[in-house]
Order: structure tokens, then sequence, then C-alpha cells
């Protein structure tokens, strides 16, 4: 479904396609439909079904529903002088449109026992701020040469997420290749910019759109009934 | 009922309400044709015209249809292409016709791109006050989608034809109105061919340059070399050097045109509203007699 197909689909589903008076502009049902795919790929990736949750990749119908999404980077810059991090931490400036990190992984140098320089890749695990400083000084839990502790902080500039690399100082990272959900692009109906999310959500978005709108239109006021002799 | 039934009607009518008014301003056949022209005239606005909204008007017109569809015009349009000039990001002014009382609808042949895309398809456009076509006004923010085009009237000789966002072409565009009723006339004459199928000459009471209407499909000219078909209705100029109208082969149908464009003999309603329009007319002539004849107050 094109932009404009979705925004025939709004209006036809607001009954407003044959009324001369709109409540919508193309920039607020932009708005809308915006929304409605930012939750629907939050559905998607951790959907709440009762008590249960499903999972990004749990069943083929959500890895075909995000697939779309799924991009790879390789980071070879990092800022090692930034005063914010920790001991023996780099800092990575991951994508604008990174939303949730799906595969995590380094190429890292060190010096062998021949006094040569050697590569291996590392993996790297993700961390909470607690389990930094509970096992940065345990000998079994620390980074190694082949894990890496990543850890989450904000960038001075704009939306753009850092990733903080932590090892244990006996090695250094030289590329880190990250795999993630990005960001859907925003519909944009007056330039022509498509949803580009699987054309199977397409139809659950512009619905998702037009409940929201619904729900901001001013209800008709309680008639009061009459009561029956 | 013709002219002259009605003046004789109109003679019987007023003299058996008061002979003696009648004797005294006995008007001459001019005057009681006005009094008919003007009682149609009052007919129409009274009882289908004299409401406040063009929707109001337009909607007792239809209703009234089995009564005026005489009256009811449909022509190829002016237009003016007006894109880019307004806000809209397809319109095309209509150059609406002198004789107009009341615009009915207004369609052409429609394309547009998108949602849902149209090629060359017949479109009746929707009517609409022009404060309301502001809403397909296309801005930065706005891309607007109506599926049909919409006629406003821009002011009392132009009328707004409005695409939104994702018209491509308006061709063809045609409306359909209801017009003046024509004037009743002992001026005016028809002329019949003399067999089914066979050509009509109509120089002998249409001169060159002037308007006549035909009465029956046919074929004519549009200058002096382009022949065109003609029909039931329709308005033709006398093209000079072109006296022959060339009928057509249906069977039962005479070739026929009726001149000058403008004027009948007939009034332009079913039959049995002819009495009522000589009833109107010897009222609107017996409240002016009783004008004529009230004695001036005697001065002092």
């Amino acid at each position: 479904m094109t932009a404009e197909e979705m925004q025939y689909n709004f209006e036809l589903k607001m009954n407003t396609v044959y009324s001369i008076t709109k409540p919508w502009q193309s920039y607020d049902i932009d708005q809308f439909l915006n929304r409605s795919q930012d939750d629907v790929v939050e559905d998607r990736y951790s959907p709440a079904d009762g008590d249960m949750r499903n999972y990004f990749e749990s069943n083929e119908k959500i890895r075909t529903e995000l697939a779309e999404l799924i991009t790879n980077i390789s980071i070879t810059s990092f800022n090692s002088s930034d005063s914010a991090r920790h001991q023996n931490g780099v800092f990575a400036d991951v994508p604008d449109d990174y939303l949730f990190a799906l595969q995590e992984e380094c190429s890292v140098i060190y010096i062998d026992c021949n006094a040569t320089a050697a590569y291996d890749y590392s993996r790297v695990k993700p961390i909470t701020h607690d389990e930094y400083m509970m096992n940065k000084n345990n000998a079994y839990k620390s980074p190694y040469r082949e894990l890496v502790w990543r850890m989450d902080y904000n960038s001075p500039t704009g939306d753009m997420k850092r990733h903080e690399l932590i090892t244990d100082g006996t090695y250094t990272i030289s590329d880190y290749r990250l795999r993630y959900l990005r960001r859907p692009a925003r519909i944009n109906i007056v330039n022509g910019v498509d949803c580009e999310l699987n054309s199977s959500l397409h139809e659950e978005i512009v619905d998702r759109a037009a409940r929201f709108a619904a729900s901001l239109l001013p209800q008709p006021e309680n008639v009061e009934q009459k009561s029956e002799t | 009922m013709n002219l002259i039934e009605m003046q004789i009607m109109f003679h019987q009518k007023a003299e058996a309400i008061n002979a003696q008014f009648f004797d005294r301003l006995r008007p001459t056949s001019f005057e009681i044709v006005n009094y008919f022209n003007k009682a149609i005239d009052r007919y129409v606005r009274d009882k289908f015209l004299s409401l406040p909204t063009h929707e109001m008007r337009r909607n007792s017109v239809l209703a009234g249809m089995d009564v005026l569809r005489d009256m009811v015009e449909h022509q190829r349009a002016t237009v003016e292409d007006t894109s880019g000039t307004l806000p809209f990001a397809f319109s095309k002014r209509i150059i609406l016709p002198p004789d107009m009382l009341c615009l009915l609808g207004v369609y052409g042949t429609y394309s547009r791109s998108a949602v849902p895309p149209m090629t060359s398809d017949v479109v009746f456009s929707e009517l609409t006050p022009m404060e309301s076509a502001r809403r397909l006004a296309t801005s930065d923010a706005d891309k607007p989608i109506y599926p049909r085009p919409i006629a406003a009237l821009e002011n009392e000789f132009n009328l707004l034809l409005i695409g939104d966002a994702y018209t491509t072409d308006i061709t063809n565009i045609a409306v359909r109105y209801l017009r003046k009723h024509f004037e009743l006339s002992f001026n005016y004459r028809e002329l019949e061919g003399a067999a089914d199928g066979a050509d009509l000459t109509i120089n002998s009471i249409v001169a060159d340059t002037n308007y006549f209407r035909a009465l029956a499909k046919g074929t004519y000219y549009s200058d002096p070399s382009t022949q065109i078909t003609v029909q039931a209705g329709q308005k033709l100029v006398k093209v000079t050097g072109r006296n022959d109208m060339e009928g057509t082969s249906f069977p039962n149908w005479k070739q026929k045109i009726g001149a000058p464009y403008g004027m009948t003999d007939t009034p332009e309603f079913p039959e049995y509203m002819h009495e009522e329009i000589v009833d109107l007319g010897v009222q609107m002539f017996m409240d002016e007699a009783k004008l004529k004849l009230t004695p001036k107050a005697q001065s002092a």
C-alpha cells in the first residue's frame, strides 16, 4: 500500500473520503500512521499475549513481518577519550535509526605469546550498570579476549545512542559489528514516502491509526433515553 | 395550447370576471403576451426559486422536473484552465450560460493518477458552496483526496470545477441547468420538412447569422465547410450560404426548426399547466386594472 493509498484507506475507515468537511489534513494522518507504525513494530518485537510474552524471531510470522527492518553495520571508529568512559571502555556511535540490537560481535587484536599481533572474534554481552559494578573485579565474570561487555549511553548530539564496549585491557577492539532492528522510515503522504514494513502489516497500521483518530473526534453527547411507561 | 388559444382564453376569463373593466382597458395582443411572459416568470420564481440557498433551489427544481423539463438545457461548457492560479492542484473555470436560472449538474470526462486511478471516466461533479471547497486546497501539509470533482459557484458568471491533488484532467465538461423560459411571441415561426427524413430549407425564416433552434435531429453546419450532427433543442446560427438542414432517416420523423432562438408560441410547460398560466396572466391584468380604475381623490 502506498502512502496515498493508506490515506485513502484511512479516510474510508473514518468515512470521510466523500466528505468535503475532512477533519484531518495529510500531515495529521501522517502522525496517526507513524504512531501506529511504531506501535506495530514494538508489538511485534515483544508482543504481549495474555500473561505470556512472545519475542522477536519466536515464530516465522514475526520474523517475516519485521525482516525489512533488520540492518547490519560495522563500526570501526571509537571514542577512547571521553571522560564518561569506564575503565578499558570505548564509545561506539550507533546509527540514528537504531531501535533494538539483535546480534553483536567484535573483532579484537591482542598480542600473542610470540609477541606478535593476533586477531580473534569476541562475543558481546549487554550488561546493566549494576552488573558492571558487581562483576568488574570478578575474574570469572569480567571481560576476557572472547567476551566484550556492552553498556548503553546517550550521545551528546541528537537522538543518537552510544554503546560503551568494555574489555579487560589486554586486547583492543578493531571492529564492532552490530545487527539491529532499525526504526522504520516516517510515512509521508505529501512527499510520497511509503510505509516500508511488510505489506501484510499495512492494513493493521491503518486500522490502528483510524481507531486512534476516531478517539480524538468529539463524541456525540449522550441522549437521554426515554423512560418507558 | 398555443399563443392564440391562450389569448382567446384570456379574453373570455377577463370578460367573465368584469366585462366593464375589460371593455374600458381592453389590452392589445402585445400587452396580453406580456402578461403571459410575466406570469410565467412569476410562476417559476415563486414556485421553485424563491428559496434562500442554491441547494434548496436545486432540490426544488429537481422535485418539479415534471413541470420544468422543457426548460432544462444541457450543453458543452466554455472552459478556462485556472490550474496554478488558485490554491487548488487542479481547477477549471466554467463560463456559465447567460440564460441560466439554476444550475442542476456538471459532468465531464475525468482522469486521476491514483486513489482510485481513473482514465477518462464520465463523472458527475458535486455541487458545493465555494467556502466548503477550500478543503480541497493543497499545501505543504495537505494532499487532499476527493475522488470526484467539485463544482462551486464562483460568482454569477462563473463556476469553478475543482479537482483534488490526484486529478490529472477533466475534459468534455457539460452543464445541465434550468434556463429562462423562452419568450412567448407572435414573431416565432416553425418550419417543418415536407416528408420524413427530407431536407428542410431554412432561409425562408432565418436570416444569415441569426440563431434558430433545431426541433429534430439532423445535420447542419458550424461554418461554411464543417458539417455537424444536430440534436433536438440545439441552438444553431444560420451559416451564410447553407440554406438546407439535412433530415434524419428515422421513420415518422420530419425535420423541424423554430426561429428565432429564444422565442416560442407555446408555454414550455405541460399542456395541463397552460390554463394556470392564463389564469395568472388574467389575475395580473385585473390587479393592474384595479389600480388604473381607482378614481383620483378630488382636490379641495
